[in-house]
């Protein structure tokens, strides 16, 4: 465990966190809209979430270590009462809509982005007048472009996918695949005839690195409070985690040397 | 090479929960029960101690909202009315068990238990706990810090503008009302952390924060040190990793020391198991049963059958983990020392709500922990800012997205369950940003609106309702407190845009909602 807590490589958190891009799995096709769920517990018309998530496995039918204990914090027990309890409740429902064409773009893990979106019925109109004759069998769909270190301008994406919608979505996960790189998303109209419309544009969300990085350049700062600047401090030392690596490696060809791991593996019996 | 640090750090937390229109609203109690099995037992911890003059040292984050609710002058009064009925109840539990020894010195434990928490809470500060965690800073046992405003998920709410900086530099802001000095730390709620983030808090003056073991180990440029010395981002800010080991024999229900079978039992309550006649008194107004406290069985093992609870083998048992996690921490230093040119740091942060509240004996066991380091010469108890400030030369490195949650990343936010949710704070946010930089200077009375409304923003962006909702806890109540604030919040804003403010509605939310007194909108421009 100590050399996976300095970082060589994929059996660290990657192992608990592989992807399993294939295991996908639908969810929130069937989501309940909550505020339906509140005032009266019937299904709300749903949108469909998209693209599945994917049930991560090893570890994704796992409850984390700290969940029962976050989770204690706001258990009082098992039983729960109606929503007439609150007194101070407010009574209204919050709005459908914001009446303003925009699309968001959320970050879930290194392979998974969220997007919702936004297009007022007035640019469905306009844009449908657009496209004239072509909007005979326009439909609308999402194009996720990968601008990973570059400012996009609307044509200089390293590529891009299509995700279809079905009517009525409003919001969707998609399966990027990509640690470590930059997307940006638009939703638009898509004719027959390939052309495509863009209606809003989304923000740009760079997905998290799930290994380590090939960087492994070391330079050094002084943190002293006021004065953050270059260190001239020179290192010629070996990095923790190939030292760990080199550790383990030669603790097992048997030079004698316990593995840290067995070392902090708990040796208390219940 | 010099002693190892060790850093324990607890991050205290729970969301604003304050009901005035009710008596005895449900939720309350779980203010009432993280002073009773938390923060009372740590502050006791913490006495005995200096009593003994060990040399402790400990990082203790305080959020936002805990601390409203600590200085709220209504929630004292009722968390000492919950603690009168709480003594109530464990006297007549005295009497009711004479007749069985096993369960009698457990009833006893529970009322010099809670005879102890009002002595402390009371008369020795006054019901003021904040000054006693203040006072514990000042005498050097403590380094305060703290989180966000009230909570929220930073990378989620980054889309708006200002709506991150404005988390910040409020918390950094209510710190300094109660402690008076910038705090050096900040607990990112969920340790949830992307690029970018550490601008803002070295723009409130913050110089480290902590992220979750791989947040460190897949950062760039790869740390030569992983997660046992910190790094600097871009900003200058330092970032601290979480260590695994440490925290896995502690979180860990399963493999974990608070999944012994000699410890207490969380969920066997007096409140499910008693004459519903005789605990009613000391159940909510709605009669539900609920846990009251006063549990008397240990663990015992994986069965329903639960036996009584023997605080002495309980003792025993913390002191062997206490021995066992020191041991393996110096093992863990040892093997270090022997591939690191500078003292290695172990990190080991957890809910302060672990410690009493879900594992009975946590604050006992970390007590003994930090005795045992007084006498072990390899580590030292310390503080990230002890570190910085023995160690200021750090390698730069900016850390990877990252959470402490499920999976890693931020999947517990924003899932089926919860998704709908930012669209509705995303959208409230950007209006009511709209409306703030609208009003470079504004009369008196839309001043407290558009304060207010910011009040409403930032409870509706705690990320303790987003939680809820994914982990399928108190999911009704967590839906609920996000609908009331982001409709309260839109409701202030339509006013504001309108030129027509409800005096005796603005006055009345300001009753109701009363965090953050000195706040002022200009905070979101």
């Amino acid at each position: 465990m100590l050399a996976e807590a300095l970082g060589t490589g994929l059996e660290l958190v990657g192992g608990w966190l592989d992807c399993g891009r294939s295991m996908a799995r639908r969810i929130g096709a069937q989501v309940v809209d909550p505020l339906a769920r509140l005032a009266g517990g019937g299904d709300a018309p749903h949108a469909p979430a998209g693209d599945p998530p994917p049930a991560h496995e090893p570890g994704g039918g796992e409850t984390p270590p700290q969940s029962p204990v976050e989770e204690a914090k706001y258990y009082l027990g098992p039983a729960r009462e109606p929503a007439a309890r609150f007194v101070d409740r407010e009574s209204g429902e919050l709005p459908r809509a914001y009446g303003c064409d925009r699309i968001v773009l959320l970050p879930r893990d290194p392979w998974w982005v969220f997007t919702y979106w936004e297009i007022t019925p007035a640019t469905r109109v306009h844009a449908l007048r657009a496209l004239a004759a072509e909007a005979e069998g326009a439909r609308e769909l999402l194009r996720v472009y990968d601008v990973t270190f570059i400012t996009f301008t609307g044509d200089n994406a390293w590529q891009s996918f299509d995700v279809g919608l079905p009517p009525g979505a409003d919001h969707w996960y998609l399966n990027v695949g990509r640690p470590a790189a930059s997307f940006c998303v638009e939703i638009g109209l898509a004719t027959p005839g390939g052309r495509f419309l863009p209606l809003a544009r989304s923000n740009v969300v760079t997905t998290s690195r799930a290994t380590p990085s090939p960087d492994a350049t070391v330079r050094w700062v002084d943190v002293a409070p006021g004065a953050v600047r270059e260190s001239a401090r020179a290192w010629e030392g070996t990095p923790l985690a190939r030292a760990a690596a080199e550790e383990q490696a030669a603790a097992e060809v048997g030079e004698g040397r316990s593995r840290s791991s067995e070392a902090h593996t708990p040796r208390t019996a219940r | 090479m010099s002693q190892a640090s060790l850093a324990f750090v607890l991050h205290a937390h729970l969301p604003f929960v304050r009901h005035p229109a009710h008596e005895d609203f449900l939720e309350e109690r779980w203010l009432a029960e993280a002073i009773t099995e938390t923060y009372i037992p740590l502050l006791e911890m913490l006495g005995a101690l200096e009593r003994d003059r060990v040399p402790a040292r400990l990082t203790l984050s305080l959020s936002p909202p805990l601390l409203a609710m600590l200085a709220d002058h209504l929630l004292r009064t009722r968390y000492l009315r919950h603690l009168d009925r709480l003594v109530e109840l464990a006297e007549k539990e005295e009497r009711r068990t004479r007749a069985d020894e096993r369960f009698h010195r457990v009833a006893e434990m529970y009322l010099a238990r809670f005879c102890r928490a009002r002595t402390i809470f009371l008369e020795e500060w006054g019901g003021d706990l904040i000054a006693a965690f203040r006072s514990y800073q000042e005498r050097g046992l403590l380094e305060i810090i703290t989180c966000a405003a009230t909570h929220g998920f930073l990378p989620l709410l980054a889309v708006t503008p200002g709506a991150v900086r404005a988390q910040i530099e409020v918390a950094v802001a209510e710190h300094r009302r109660f402690f008076a000095r910038t705090p050096e730390g900040f607990w990112l709620p969920e340790c949830a952390y992307e690029p970018g983030l550490d601008a803002e808090l070295a723009r409130a003056g913050v110089r480290y924060f902590f992220v979750d073991t791989h947040g460190i180990a897949h950062a760039t440029p790869r740390p030569v040190y992983g997660v046992y010395a910190p790094i600097a981002c871009d900003s200058g800010v330092a970032a601290f990793g979480r260590d695994p080991d440490s925290s896995k024999q502690v979180w860990s229900a399963e493999e974990g020391y608070p999944g012994d079978f000699w410890y207490r039992d969380f969920y066997r309550d007096i409140g499910f198991d008693l004459d519903y006649d005789y605990v009613r008194p000391y159940l909510p107004p709605t009669g539900q049963r609920i846990l009251t406290g006063l549990k008397y069985h240990r663990i015992t093992g994986k069965t329903d059958v639960k036996e009584p609870y023997e605080p002495e083998r309980a003792r025993e048992r913390l002191e062997a983990h206490a021995a066992h996690f020191v041991d393996a921490r110096v093992h863990q230093v040892a093997w270090l020392a022997r591939a690191m040119d500078r003292p290695p740091i172990i990190v080991c942060p957890y809910d302060a709500e672990l410690f009493g509240h879900w594992w009975f004996e946590g604050p006992w066991w970390l007590e003994a922990v930090l005795r045992r380091l007084a006498t072990t010469p390899e580590l030292r108890a310390a503080t990230p800012g002890d570190d910085l400030a023995r160690h200021p030369t750090v390698q730069h490195a900016t850390p990877a997205a990252s959470t402490w949650g499920w999976k890693g990343y931020n999947e517990v936010w924003l899932a089926g369950e919860n998704d709908w949710l930012y669209r509705h704070l995303h959208a409230t946010a950007d209006r009511l940003h709209a409306l703030c930089r609208s009003y470079p200077s504004a009369d008196e009375r839309t001043r407290r609106a558009l304060t207010q409304a910011l009040r409403e923003l930032f409870l509706a962006q705690a990320s303790d309702w987003a939680f809820m909702m994914s982990r399928a806890t108190t999911v009704e109540y967590a839906v609920r407190r996000s609908l009331d604030h982001l409709l309260r919040c839109q409701e202030l804003c339509a006013q504001v845009e309108r030129g027509a403010v409800d005096d005796l509605r603005l006055a009345a939310l300001e009753d109701t909602d009363n965090l953050f007194p000195t706040l002022d909108y200009r905070v979101f421009v």
